[in-house]
């Protein structure tokens, strides 16, 4: 995560909420939109207005004990987190198959590239979002924040409230499977 | 030197490895076939995963976003203010009739006069000063003095 941070001159109490929230929206609304479409595929549109419906309703007892990234980091992954379980557990959400090859379409999608070139990245991602997608949440959810968000261990520790060496070995347990299942992909 | 543990390899390959512990493993990855695979595995695995790219918000977006939310607040909100006023309601109707009804059981049942407390916060009503000048009103209203003077 960039080290950018939304500070309140004049303290937070002196901020007006609705500005603050903007404000917020504005800076991190994007980087929280891929965090969770990373997390959940298509849903993450509802799922990321539930994210700042808590931060909005939340903001006024953020005393900023945590970093403000940490805090909707934490907000994020715990909303995925209850998401994805739930759907385990009910069974009546998956992705639907035409959900998922819009997804893969999006995320494969690249400027100017060939056709040929534009299959073969769309093949790729197809399979890295599969690959994901089999991983248990908490394994998936470490190495999104890991590898596709760029956090730091300690970050990650902060944010889901696990042990540092938890989150070492769960990082080491989802990469492992994933070399496992891309290893078409890897050399050597 | 040892080969390091698989996790030592992946905080290397994350930068997370203090910077001496970091040169050692560094050192042993050049005479170390197998942990050198290891290490560049992790990396092809994690350049794999960052080629992915995902859908980003435009202003149009973030300002519906921002707009949504306050409006599912403002709603969210109300609904809260409103079942507050309706459970306010019903526990003060429910504190009337309960209320209403034990007093109604006080003044009725024959075996539950009011007793001493009950004759003395009458006499104070009436400001009487005194025990048993309160007890000889209470006595003329039909209170349960026998039960009261015992209970004292």
């Amino acid at each position: 995560m960039a080290a950018v941070e939304v500070t309140w001159p004049g303290g937070a109490a002196a901020q007006d909420r609705n500005a603050r929230f903007e404000e917020i929206v504005r800076t991190y609304g994007t980087r929280v939109h891929t965090l969770v479409y990373r997390m959940v595929g298509s849903e993450a549109d509802d799922l990321v207005q539930e994210v700042f419906l808590q931060v909005y309703r939340s903001l006024p007892r953020f005393r900023g004990e945590a970093k403000l990234t940490t805090w909707l980091y934490r907000i994020a992954t715990n909303r995925c987190l209850d998401h994805l379980r739930r759907r385990r557990r009910t069974q009546t959400r998956f992705l639907s198959l035409d959900e998922y090859a819009q997804d893969c379409v999006l995320e494969a999608a690249q400027p100017g590239a060939s056709p040929e070139a534009g299959t073969e990245a769309l093949d790729l991602t197809r399979e890295i979002r599969r690959c994901l997608t089999t991983l248990p949440v908490e394994l998936r959810t470490v190495v999104v924040l890991r590898d596709l968000e760029g956090l730091e261990y300690r970050q990650i520790a902060a944010v889901l409230g696990w042990p540092l060496g938890t989150v070492q070995s769960r990082l080491h347990r989802a990469r492992t499977l994933l070399k496992q299942q891309l290893s078409p992909y890897l050399e050597g | 030197m040892r080969c390091p543990d698989p996790v030592q390899l992946e905080a290397l390959v994350d930068g997370e490895l203090p910077a001496d512990r970091a040169a050692g493993v560094t050192r042993h990855l050049e005479e170390c076939p197998a942990c050198a695979t290891q290490v560049r595995r992790i990396r092809q695995l994690v350049a794999l995963l960052r080629q992915r790219s995902v859908p980003v918000l435009d202003e149009l977006e973030v300002a519906q976003l921002v707009e949504s939310v306050r409006r599912k607040a403002e709603v969210k909100r109300r609904l809260t203010f409103a079942a507050w006023r309706r459970s306010l309601v019903a526990a003060s109707l429910v504190l009337a009739l309960g209320t209403g009804a034990l007093t109604w059981y006080r003044l009725n049942s024959p075996g539950r006069r009011p007793v001493a407390p009950d004759a003395f916060a009458l006499a104070l009503l009436h400001e009487h000063r005194r025990y048993e000048v309160a007890l000889g009103a209470a006595a003329d209203l039909g209170f349960n003095v026998q039960v009261a003077v015992l209970g004292q």
